[in-house]
């Protein structure tokens, strides 16, 4: 398939209008996903506004981003470096969503949206009768620990090479970062994490919980 | 967790499963992949998780949607022969079915002038953007853009048992802010003009409005001060946006903003909400 969205990528850059079509029904979804959810983890300092209106702008911004300067960033999706082309552009989006957000400039008085780093009230809804053993409890508290000391740029980190296992390599070619700056993060977040985590193992908040859940 | 590959899975692990935007079915509603039942359950999921808007955002955007994506993309890849401003053909919206195409021209180069700067990150992709939004934009018919209105403020410390119904209510003393932004900066002068509109009667309303580059507009201050003695209960204001010679005619946009006639070029932005009476004098 690599081949073939390599083929898409020359045609559509070069002007021909089905490929162009096809090009963006394959990466359009992505990009709408990463903006959705960079959107959905704001939407406490976004109240009032229109979510599905962003999402659609900020969709129709990464698009236009990869397809500007004759489409640079498209064009230097290299397959050989192992991520797909979807993986390519999702990395791409979570950048430049990020970017957009961070933005004041689209309106003059719009706070910079600040990261929704509470985790509580995702895990009290979506953890669900999953997340009730002791040690998940204590990992959950854990993240959401680690997650509030995160900066944006962090959360980014987290979301791609953690969650997504997205190749560091790739990652830090599309974020402009060095290899051992990422590996230098990851090790702060361990750190960050085993702290975490022996606070809770030695809080009153844990023996609370220890005695609830017997 | 006695290593760091340890504690990295163990973290991975979790925010999989506490997460709900971490679901792998947002991607695959955006794509358009999921079954009627799928999608019902996504639904409920995502009301679960307390994220009920979440079904909204991620919703597939139609095939019209991705068409016109790609005429604007197209109009800077390949931008057809530049037209001056004014000769410029505005697109209309194409058929959701028809597979055509909507012919559109290259904005002229004066339209870089006033484009506001995070645009001009994006300096190669805005005659995409000017063609896009045209396309996407059901009021497009000239250089200002759709916009919306938002309210903030007023409510917050509002314990009255008085609902009446959603609408926001606006407290004496309390600080609010109406923002209109536009869905994409304005292209030239955007005038606004403010009415008060109570049972069936606009008025013209002076609270002050300030103006942005990108054509945003903003009503902030106090409660007493932006509604002074105005009748205190349930109002509409309403924003009149449009081309300076568009608002020109004050009669004709109280009319307007009464129901009474409709204005070529004009948007009617209306918020609802109450005036709460200011608490008894204690003795």
């Amino acid at each position: 398939m690599a081949e073939d969205y390599g083929d898409l990528i020359r045609r559509a850059l070069a002007g021909d209008r089905a490929a162009a079509v096809s090009l963006v029904q394959a990466i359009r979804p992505v990009i709408q996903a990463r903006a959705g959810r960079a959107l959905l983890r704001r939407r406490d300092q976004r109240a009032g506004r229109d979510l599905r209106t962003e999402v659609e702008d900020l969709t129709q911004e990464v698009l236009a981003g990869l397809f500007a300067q004759d489409g640079k960033v498209l064009a230097d999706w290299d397959p050989g470096r192992g991520l797909g082309l979807l993986g390519y552009v999702g990395l791409v989006a979570e950048r430049d969503v990020a970017s957009i957000l961070r933005s004041k400039r689209r309106n003059p008085w719009t706070d910079e949206p600040a990261p929704d780093s509470s985790l509580e009230r995702r895990m009290g809804s979506a953890g669900g009768p999953e997340v009730h053993t002791l040690e998940r409890d204590l990992l959950a508290r854990v993240l959401e620990r680690v997650d509030a000391k995160l900066t944006d740029r962090g959360r980014q980190l987290f979301q791609l090479l953690l969650v997504e296992e997205q190749p560091v390599e790739e990652v830090c070619r599309v974020f402009s970062m060095t290899a051992e700056a990422v590996y230098a993060w990851r090790s702060r977040l361990v750190r960050s994490a085993r702290a975490a985590a022996e606070e809770l193992a030695s809080g009153p908040a844990l023996d609370r919980r220890s005695t609830e859940s017997e | 967790m006695l290593d760091e590959d340890l504690t990295l899975d163990a973290l991975r692990r979790t925010a999989r499963e506490v997460d709900p935007l971490n679901d792998p079915r947002w991607e695959a509603l955006a794509r358009g992949e999921l079954s009627e039942a799928a999608q019902q359950e996504l639904r409920a999921f995502a009301e679960a998780a307390g994220i009920p808007e979440a079904f909204e955002v991620f919703r597939p955007i139609d095939e019209a949607g991705d068409e016109a994506l790609v005429e604007g993309l197209l109009a800077t890849t390949h931008p057809p022969s530049v037209a001056p401003l004014a000769s410029v053909p505005l697109p209309t919206p194409a058929p959701a079915n028809d597979g055509g195409t909507t012919k559109s021209a290259a904005p002229d180069e004066a339209r870089w002038f006033g484009v506001p700067t995070r645009w001009l990150a994006f300096a190669a992709t805005a005659a995409a953007l000017f063609v896009v939004l045209r396309v996407l934009d059901p009021f497009g018919a000239g250089p200002v853009p759709t916009y919306a209105i938002t309210l903030t403020g007023g409510t917050a410390t509002s314990r009255s048992a008085d609902t009446s119904g959603e609408l926001p209510k606006l407290l004496p003393g309390a600080t609010i802010e109406l923002v209109l932004r536009p869905k994409t900066p304005a292209e030239g002068p955007v005038a606004a003009k403010a009415f008060l509109f109570v049972e069936g009667h606009a008025t013209p309303w002076s609270a002050p409005i300030e103006e942005a580059t990108g054509g945003s507009k903003r009503i902030a201050g106090k409660v007493e001060a932006l509604f002074g003695k105005t009748t205190r209960g349930r109002l509409d204001v309403v924003l009149a946006v449009g081309a300076p010679d568009a608002l020109a005619d004050e009669g004709a946009l109280r009319e307007a903003v009464e129901g009474a006639r409709s204005l070529d070029g004009v948007q009617l932005l209306r918020q609802p909400l109450v005036l709460a009476e200011p608490p008894p004098e204690k003795p």
